[in-house]
């Protein structure tokens, strides 16, 4: 019962006062006619002030008839409005930008939902930028997003199942799929693991990606975060389950594969050829981000045998004058670049940039000079980090560059023993790795060569008749081959 | 991640568990050289690359005495600062007078250690190596042992001297029925050049070859293609077919410079005789050179083509000779009829003693396929 | 204890893996030195005795094919106890046990020889046995998928190895084989024999049969494996006994790695380092597999609990690696394995499907 509306209006405005904490937001407006007291709560900031007062305060002033709940409902000319007679629920309404109009004597009040939404404009991507195809990027706000996720995948197949997140701080979320086409087992892997999520309150995608991921404490992700609607999309689109998060920007896709981490949908924009070799380019990336360091090391340390004749005399001579063994050398190095990098993350972008540039190479040059370190490793360095950051997905960029401090102290340690017992542990870590349940490996393992075409290559969009197989999709086929590749030739020879 | 941190724990623990070779307190050998001093002692020259700080000079030559090879280096550590290490030694060189005394027993940790490559080459040399590694460098090479090494490796490359890997070397030692050849290096004016070839028996040095006669011995060992001979004709064998009857021109030797584009060696023993063997040569080359104006008309390049078969097979008449003098068989007669033959096959003592009985018969063919853009 | 075995659809495996896990652990340790050994018995008529030796392979895979066909979907262990009743099958079963649990010694113990040898003369031993227990512990911890993937993925970053072995053959002296055929036939079967030591392993087929999805095709991928296996044996061996003269092959003991110590890149001058650390690659398949039989046996045959089997086996491994301190008694134990070996895989099964047969036959008179 202490939840009703109260009849009595000096009871129903003690009572509102008290379920805001005498907020000073808190905004009441009692308006005195002949016939009836009507009283209007609205919290400060968080209502568009003009609707307000055009299409609510001035029909309620101008108007001598009395106002019934009936009449408040139809008569004015704002589009959300409900009843409500609990106390509890109508705080809930408010605090989300609705005005309450309370008619005393009346056990039900109407809600009219103006909410004032503070969010930005869509803007350029900035984390994951594409040199070409679609620049925006994912707002804080929920029903923006949504909106920009409706208007490109303009089908009825969409869903959109609403899942209420945190225990104390409650957020919205959403998981997206076709309907058609997403595989329902992993849909429901999805959905089970958020709703079945007993938390405090979810701060962002990113933090409930770790929540919901198979394994936490791998350093690798296992489920993309993209601020990139074009990526969300395509993703969507081609099977996989979505979730979205008010208040992030970022939105999460999932099940997903490893190699899938090195793609970008700049691949799909750009023709096909140039869209494989920069995959594969991402590929070496990585590759020699992880193992070239760790190479120095040990060769410097261990395996002098190996270093070819034509190069051992610079490396000998750049090396003779650093006082640390070749493993805090590298590992000094690296730090320098990781400095570099954060100090540039933290700093204004103008600054940051100058930053890097002459952090890097005046940092770089002295070091040589002063004999700190070789230059030969600045470069096996500089390179290897550089490479590190082709990866499109951020976290697995600082996974790749996590990888390396470890791999840089076996190489010191064990030199080419310690680097590939740490390359077969990767490898058979991955191996156990699982997404939504899924194999992190596909479509390598377990091998499904046709979707090669799609997950490691880049063909060209005829020859992907078939849709991959390792996402299981319900829907098996892309288009009918023959249509796809037939062209009418314009000019008969 | 209790188990993580104790492995890594562990390994931390355990770093000191493997010694350490940072290069730069190494001194890295690139090569050796091993001379005879004082009848049984060992001089053995070490070119070493050792990084120090200060200096930018990262050659060095140490020379120290022994009884054996690995006490040379035992020795010539006591001598420097730097650990010296033997895992790029690229060349080996042998003085001719200790090649003498059979080259295994110095090789042993060469074809041993495992760190040793076989990618290195070895050498004999005519002088002191002691000389040849201090000599001057005129070259833009970092050190002695990497130009020597290039010297050879070069030269081997294009087909000038048969491949003197260690490993060849040693299978050629131990492989019956061949003998082995190494390249001859000597000083000319205080710079090494490649000499001849040096002929062995088993592995003790024997005579040297000129390096005139490496060709005619290459072609007979099938390990040659894509080189270039010349071949010296009398002058008098094409006369018919000059286009002037100048006559300065036609004195002297007629001298062939030829390139030797494909060839097939074949040997036959006739009656399954040792003694008696036929090597049948075809050679498909191009001419690339002759001092005489000759209208190289088709009768011209097939009397020509005659006369380069009779030269050559007096060439390599002269080369079975000066081997059979020495008693060696680096053309691997033996191997051959060994390959060939299933039964009396020969042995160690039996081919040794046959060969100065060899009674070789060639049979030439050469055919010259073009003869440069002028007709 | 049942003979067949029930298995769900997610932990079976395509029959295609079966190429993957024949030649992933026939080919390991034995690889290393097999040219030596073939040589000393064959000489260079090695080439004949594994042709001879890689069509005995092919029979003994097909018999065991035949054998399995027979049940429904049993293993060697069920299939034992099935014939010979519950003792007798398992005292056979243990015999497996602990001949796979020496051979998967023997792997260990050659390897680490190999590094000791090629590349730190000073490493320890109980390290490096520590290094290849865990990546084994890690492994095996995640189930027969992530074995057989371990076996498939390693396979691709090892087979590559394969290709630098041109360098050697340009440097083949072919003579080296004439005139064929000088050893006696007993000569060149004792040879064959001794091939068969090598492509130990094969007996994976026998315990892996029921995890595997769609029976009727797994002859393809076992021959198909056992010949890649052969070729590689037989490529090694023909490219050593070329490159090495007789007297070199007889006194070098890894024969096939020291033919890489002449491969040679322009980034990397001694190919033979980065070889022998990657042949741990090659390895680990092994390892794993022999460890998963191991772990599976023994959860079949007395129902130990797996996690706890799996250490108990890791311990007992890192004990009896440290207890082979010298070089001859790896070596003995090695052979020995090896021997025992050969009657288990390659004369054992002929025996089974005798049996099988006789029994077959008696039932079929009985029942008419």
């Amino acid at each position: 019962m202490e939840n009703q509306v109260p009849l009595n209006k000096d009871a129903y405005i003690k009572m509102m006062k008290q379920q805001f904490n005498d907020s000073p937001d808190l905004i009441c407006k009692t308006f005195e006619s002949k016939h009836q007291t009507i009283i209007i709560h609205f919290v400060n900031y968080q209502v568009k002030k003009d609707y307000l007062e055009r299409d609510l305060l001035e029909p309620l002033t101008t108007s001598r008839r009395p106002w019934s709940v009936h009449d408040l409902q139809n008569k004015i000319p704002l589009a959300s409005s409900k009843t409500e007679n609990s106390i509890k629920k109508i705080t809930n309404d408010l605090i989300h930008g609705s005005v309450s109009v309370y008619i005393e004597g009346e056990p039900d009040v109407v809600l009219f939902a103006l909410p004032n939404l503070e969010s930005r404009a869509l803007n350029r991507a900035e984390t994951e930028s594409l040199v070409f195809g679609p620049q925006i990027s994912f707002t804080e706000s929920l029903v923006t997003n949504l909106n920009v996720v409706r208007w490109r995948l303009d089908t009825d197949d969409l869903v959109v199942e609403k899942v209420i997140l945190g225990e104390r701080i409650k957020s919205e979320a959403r998981i997206i799929y076709l309907k058609s086409l997403a595989n329902d087992e992993n849909v429901n892997t999805m959905r089970q693991r958020l709703t079945d999520l007993v938390v405090d309150e979810v701060e962002d995608t990113s933090v409930l990606s770790q929540l919901i991921e198979d394994s936490s404490s791998s350093v690798f992700p296992q489920l993309i975060t993209t601020e990139l609607p074009d990526r969300f999309c395509n993703s969507i689109s081609k099977g996989r389950v979505g979730v979205m998060l008010d208040k992030s920007p970022t939105v999460l896709v999932g099940p997903m594969s490893f190699f899938e981490f090195f793609e970008s949908t700049e691949d799909l924009y750009v023709r096909w050829n140039m869209g494989t070799f920069i995959r594969f380019l991402r590929f070496l990336a990585m590759f020699i981000s992880i193992v070239l360091t760790p190479m120095y090391v040990a060769a410097l340390t261990y395996h002098y045998e190996i270093i070819p004749a034509s190069l051992l005399i610079s490396l000998g001579q750049s090396r003779a004058t650093v006082p640390f063994p070749p493993v805090i050398e590298a590992l000094l190095l690296e730090m320098l670049i990781e400095f570099l990098r954060e100090a540039g993350a933290r700093l204004p972008t103008k600054v940051g940039q100058t930053m890097g540039i002459v952090g890097g190479i005046v940092l770089g040059q002295a070091a040589v000079k002063a004999g700190f370190t070789s230059n030969i490793l600045i470069i096996v360095i500089a390179l290897s980090a550089l490479a590190s950051f082709t990866a499109p997905s951020y976290l697995m960029g600082s996974a790749i560059r996590i990888i390396r401090f470890p791999m840089i102290l076996l190489a010191g340690a064990w030199g080419l023993i310690g680097i590939v017992f740490a390359l077969s542990f990767l490898v058979i870590h991955l191996l156990k790795q699982k997404s939504l349940g899924r194999p992190y490996l596909a479509p390598i393992y377990p091998l499904e060569l046709r979707d090669f075409n799609d997950a490691i290559f880049r063909s060209t969009f005829q020859r992907n008749v078939k849709r991959p197989k390792y996402i299981m999709t319900k829907d098996k086929k892309r288009f009918d081959k023959t249509k796809a590749v037939e062209k009418n030739d314009v000019d008969p020879v | 991640m209790k188990k993580i941190t104790i492995i890594i724990c562990l390994s931390l623990l355990c770093t000191g568990c493997i010694p350490k070779s940072y290069i730069e307190k190494l001194g890295i050998i690139t090569a050796v050289g091993y001379d005879l001093v004082e009848d049984s002692k060992l001089e053995g020259t070490l070119v070493v690359f050792q990084f120090d700080p200060t200096s930018s000079n990262t050659s060095q030559i140490i020379t120290s005495k022994a009884e054996t090879s690995k006490g040379i280096r035992y020795q010539a550590n006591r001598l420097t600062s730097h650990r010296l290490v033997s895992g790029q030694v690229r060349l080996a060189l042998y003085q001719d007078k200790l090649a003498e005394k059979g080259m295994l027993k110095y090789m042993d940790t060469l074809a041993r250690d495992a760190k040793i490559s076989d990618l290195g080459y070895l050498a004999v040399s005519n002088v002191p190596t002691s000389e040849l590694m201090k000599s001057n460098l005129s070259e833009d090479a970092p050190n002695i042992g990497i130009y020597l090494q290039s010297l050879i490796e070069k030269s081997i490359k294009n087909q000038m001297i048969p491949d003197s890997l260690i490993n060849i070397f040693l299978r050629d030692v131990h492989d019956l029925g061949i003998d082995p050849v190494l390249p001859m290096l000597s000083l000319n004016d205080d710079k090494p050049y490649i000499h001849g070839l040096s002929l062995f028996q088993d592995d003790k040095y024997v005579s040297m070859l000129d390096e005139k006669d490496i060709f005619h011995l290459m072609l007979m060992r099938q390990r040659s293609e894509d080189t270039e001979f010349q071949l010296d004709l009398p002058s008098e064998s094409l006369k018919e077919y000059y286009k002037t009857e100048n006559s300065n021109m036609n004195d002297g030797t007629l001298h062939v410079s030829l390139n030797d584009l494909r060839n097939r060696t074949s040997f036959e023993f006739i009656d399954g005789d040792f003694t008696n063997p036929k090597v049948k040569i075809k050679m498909e080359g191009r001419l690339m050179e002759i001092t005489k104006d000759i209208d190289l008309k088709d009768q011209a390049i097939k009397a020509l083509e005659k006369e380069l078969e009779k030269q050559l097979t007096d060439r390599l008449e002269q080369l079975v000779d000066k081997l059979k003098e020495k008693n060696v068989d680096p053309v691997g007669f033996g191997k051959k009829f060994n390959e060939r033959h299933r039964k009396n096959q020969l042995t160690e003592e039996a081919w040794r003693s046959q060969i100065p009985e060899l009674d070789v018969t060639f049979d030439i063919e050469i055919k010259l396929l073009r003869h440069g853009i002028t007709e | 204890m049942n003979a067949n075995i029930t298995v769900t659809k997610s932990q079976s495996v395509r029959a295609f893996y079966l190429f993957f896990i024949i030649h992933t652990i026939q080919i390991g340790a034995g690889l290393m030195g097999v040219p030596r050994i073939l040589f000393l018995e064959a000489g260079s008529d090695a080439w004949v005795s594994i042709l001879i030796g890689g069509l005995y392979i092919h029979f003994i895979a097909w018999i065991m094919i035949l054998i399995l066909r027979e049940y429904e979907n049993a293993d060697i262990l069920g299939i034992q106890c099935d014939l010979f009743g519950a003792f007798f099958g398992k005292l056979m079963g243990c015999i497996f046990i602990i001949y796979i649990f020496f051979i998967l010694l023997s792997v260990i113990r050659n390897y680490i020889e190999v590094v000791q040898v090629f590349i730190f003369p000073e490493i320890p031993i109980w390290l490096m046995t520590l290094f290849l227990l865990f990546l084994m512990i890690y492994c095996v911890s995640g189930g027969l998928r992530v074995v057989i993937g371990t076996c498939f993925l390693f396979f691709f970053l090892t087979i590559w190895l394969v290709f630098t072995i041109y360098t050697p053959v340009t440097y083949m002296d072919w003579g080296h084989f004439l005139p064929v055929f000088q050893s006696s036939p007993l000569e060149i079967l004792k040879g064959s024999q001794k091939m068969t030591y090598t492509v130990l392993g094969m007996e994976v087929l026998l315990f892996v049969y029921p995890y595997i999805e769609n029976k009727k095709k797994i002859a393809v991928p076992v021959h198909l494996a056992i010949v890649l296996t052969t070729f590689l044996i037989l490529l090694v061996t023909v490219v050593s006994i070329g490159y090495f003269s007789d007297y070199q092959l007889r006194e070098t003991v890894w024969a096939t790695l020291s033919l890489f110590k002449i491969v040679s890149f322009s980034i990397i001058e001694r190919f033979d380092f980065i070889a022998v650390a990657i042949w741990m690659m090659v390895i680990i398949p092994n390892i794993v597999l022999f460890c998963w039989i191991l772990l599976h046996s023994v959860k079949r045959m007395f129902n130990f609990q797996g996690k706890r089997s799996l250490y108990v086996i890791a311990v007992f491994l890192f004990i009896g690696s440290i207890l082979f301190e010298y070089r001859m008694s790896v070596n003995q134990m090695t052979d020995l394995t090896a021997q025992v070996g050969f009657y288990l895989v390659f004369v054992y099964p002929l025996f089974l499907y005798l049996v099988l047969q006789v029994r077959k036959i008696w039932r079929k008179r009985r029942a008419s």
